[in-house]
């Protein structure tokens, strides 16, 4: 479960954590944006959710704070009843390492290495698991994400879909409680969108990992059971978007 | 995973990474080179040091050490303090090669077929031939003439009063074997003998000093002209080669210490040569600077390159602290990566070093023509040798791998420090 307590993102131009800064011998006050100003909400186990809304709505950054990518100015989220707003950095690699699985827009796979390779940087750092029941599990997830024959070959062989797939088997592969996905779709045309949003589905259903996306696209939205829109950082409204 | 991925991605930018490790070779070539062509001349000029000059230590009479320079006729070691040391040499030392010398400055004067006169400061060695020739090797060195002999007809017979001098100060004077020379000098007691001797031969050494100021005369011949009475004002000493001295220097002089007649100082090469070795101490520091320069050229060469690499991997390396990967692992990656670039570098480095070595060993630079007799600090001749040194071809690669492996440190430092999202992000 994840649980998001009010939380609030001020993003500062120069990092500067929002103290003032002296030029030309004024003090003058940074102009600080207000990414998010305090959302909150409940995603249940094994939710399908997407988290919508035009550009600069927030949708981003409430993810990024979800996966402990970034840090909160104020305000909680837990995932698993663990409140990551007060972990250190190495407790947030374990959780991240353990609990959380992400999808990127634009995939984000290491071009020298295999299919298999990138799906297996997700297992070895778990140190739970064999040299053997890596490589196994990795030829698994991906034959189930319908690369079976493409294991051993490179991103740069094989098109947007299916590294969007090899992508996807990543994130599961260490079966995590979240899956976090920003914009999965972007990249792709919409028949391979269906086709990923299809198999997101179905392993969905089948791992009872929980989905929250992040998207401006109607067929993700079409595929959730729950949309929740953002705009200007605050929740909008809530529902399902058909 | 960390070093399979790493060289893998050095493969990734094959062209960055071979200019990058061209960069480096080519300084480790430089070190290489520079180091060993230090090396060499260092060891050159200790054994033209020993061979030509100081031998392996000399023996003076107490106080002369201190006022050496000036050549002093006031400290000599006496007829009797002579039998007395070999005697004990004969007792204590019977192997050890030994020859007596009286040095002193000199003042050449010459005048030439062409009615001009001229004249130049020497240093004056009085030698016995015989003996002199079991410590120095300067008579192996004679260019024309011949060593303390004279031919008549087919005859060469020993000549007590010639002068043999070394060809750089016979240029100057414009001298060739078969002239006569004048040489003044201060004899015992201070007062001024003028000679008038015959060139028997003129000696080109490896040591540019000797070549531009040595003067030798037979020590018998000097002994009567400057009244002597069997004086010298040195012992010098055969203590073997460069690498045996050391250990027979140091039982020499304890032995010396507890036994020798008094009134006698014993000195080792490294102590009469002190000024020189500081000289080549301080010239190699210089080099060992320039040296220092070629790695930091080395290091930001890596440095770029793995700025550039990072700058167009941000979201790999998003990607993978986005998987729990930590920040040290990441800067362990690109350090790997620096490590096989500076691989690379380093094993083009030294190939390329080989051969240039074995050139400079066998052949080396002549200078000679663009320096003439310049006295550049170092006992060499103007033809640079290099020389085999392992250290150098040992720990100069270490040094850049070592510096390429730290170098990706700093790049990945500063985008570690960002959150994540900004990785992605910037």
């Amino acid at each position: 479960m994840i649980q998001i307590e009010n939380v609030v993102k001020t993003y500062f131009p120069d990092n500067s954590g929002g103290r003032k800064k002296v030029k030309n011998g004024r003090k003058d006050e940074l102009a600080a944006v207000h990414a998010l100003k305090g959302v909150s909400l409940w995603i249940e186990d094994g939710e399908f959710t997407a988290v919508a809304g035009p550009s600069g709505s927030g949708k981003t950054t409430l993810l990024n704070l979800t996966g402990c990518l970034d840090s909160i100015t104020s305000g909680r989220i837990l995932i698993d009843g663990q409140d990551v707003s007060v972990m250190n950095d190495r407790q947030k690699n374990i959780l991240r390492q353990e609990k959380i699985g992400f999808i990127f827009q634009s995939y984000n796979l290491i071009p020298v290495l295999t299919a298999r390779e990138n799906v297996e940087l997700a297992l070895i750092l778990l140190k739970k698991y064999t040299k053997e029941e890596i490589r196994s599990m990795s030829y698994d997830i991906l034959k189930e994400v319908g690369l079976d024959g493409l294991q051993d070959r490179k991103p740069g062989e094989l098109s947007g879909g299916q590294q969007q797939r090899i992508s996807i088997a990543r994130a599961l592969v260490k079966k995590p409680a979240v899956i976090l996905a920003d914009e999965p779709t972007a990249n792709l045309d919409s028949h391979t969108s269906l086709t990923i949003l299809d198999l997101m589905k179905s392993l969905n259903e089948k791992y009872s990992a929980t989905f929250v996306f992040s998207t401006h696209d109607q067929a993700v939205k079409d595929h959730c059971r729950r949309v929740i829109f953002l705009k200007d950082g605050q929740i909008e409204r809530e529902g399902t978007a058909v | 995973m960390i070093f399979s991925m790493a060289w893998k991605n050095m493969f990734r930018y094959k062209k960055r990474s071979i200019v990058t490790a061209v960069a480096i070779s080519v300084g480790i070539l430089f070190s290489i080179f520079v180091d060993g062509m230090l090396t060499g001349l260092d060891q050159e000029s200790s054994v033209n040091m020993v061979n030509y000059e100081t031998s392996g230590a000399k023996v003076y009479a107490d106080g002369y050490f201190e006022e050496r320079k000036v050549y002093p006729v006031d400290f000599l070691i006496t007829r009797a303090q002579r039998e007395s040391f070999e005697k004990w040499m004969n007792t204590a030392f019977p192997l050890t090669a030994w020859t007596p010398r009286y040095s002193a400055s000199c003042e050449l004067i010459f005048s030439g077929s062409d009615g001009l006169t001229g004249s130049l400061t020497g240093l004056l060695y009085g030698i016995e031939p015989e003996s002199d020739s079991t410590v120095f090797d300067t008579f192996r060195c004679v260019e024309t003439g011949m060593w303390f002999n004279s031919k008549k007809g087919d005859t060469v017979q020993p000549r007590q009063d010639g002068a043999v001098l070394g060809s750089g100060i016979a240029h100057d004077l414009g001298v060739t074997a078969g002239d006569y020379i004048t040489v003044q000098c201060k004899g015992r007691g201070g007062f001024i003998q003028t000679m008038d001797v015959p060139v028997t031969g003129i000696v080109r050494t490896g040591n540019p000093v000797v070549n531009s100021t040595a003067v030798y005369m037979d020590l018998q011949y000097l002994d009567d002209m400057l009244e002597l009475d069997g004086a010298v004002t040195e012992f010098c000493m055969n203590l073997g080669t460069l690498e045996q001295q050391p250990a027979r220097f140091s039982r020499f002089r304890t032995l010396f210490a507890s036994s020798a007649p008094h009134g006698l100082d014993v000195y080792s090469w490294q102590e009469l040569s002190e000024d020189v070795l500081a000289m080549q101490k301080t010239k190699s520091s210089v080099s060992g600077m320039m040296i220092f320069f070629m790695f930091v050229i080395a290091a930001v060469g890596v440095s770029n390159t793995i700025l550039m690499s990072i700058a167009e991997r941000k979201n790999e390396i998003g990607m993978l602290k986005a998987l729990g990967y930590s920040s040290g692992y990441v800067k362990r990656l690109f350090m790997a990566e620096g490590f096989f670039i500076g691989v690379l570098g380093s094993v083009i480095g030294v190939l390329v070093s080989v051969p240039v070595t074995w050139f400079m060993v066998h052949t080396g630079i002549d200078f000679s023509g663009m320096m003439g007799d310049m006295d550049i600090g170092y006992r060499v001749s103007l033809v640079m040798h290099s020389c085999w040194h392992a250290a150098g071809f040992i720990f100069i690669p270490l040094g850049a791998l070592f510096i390429a492996s730290l170098s990706a440190l700093i790049p990945t430092h500063s985008l570690l420090k960002k959150e994540i999202a900004d990785i992605f992000r910037s």
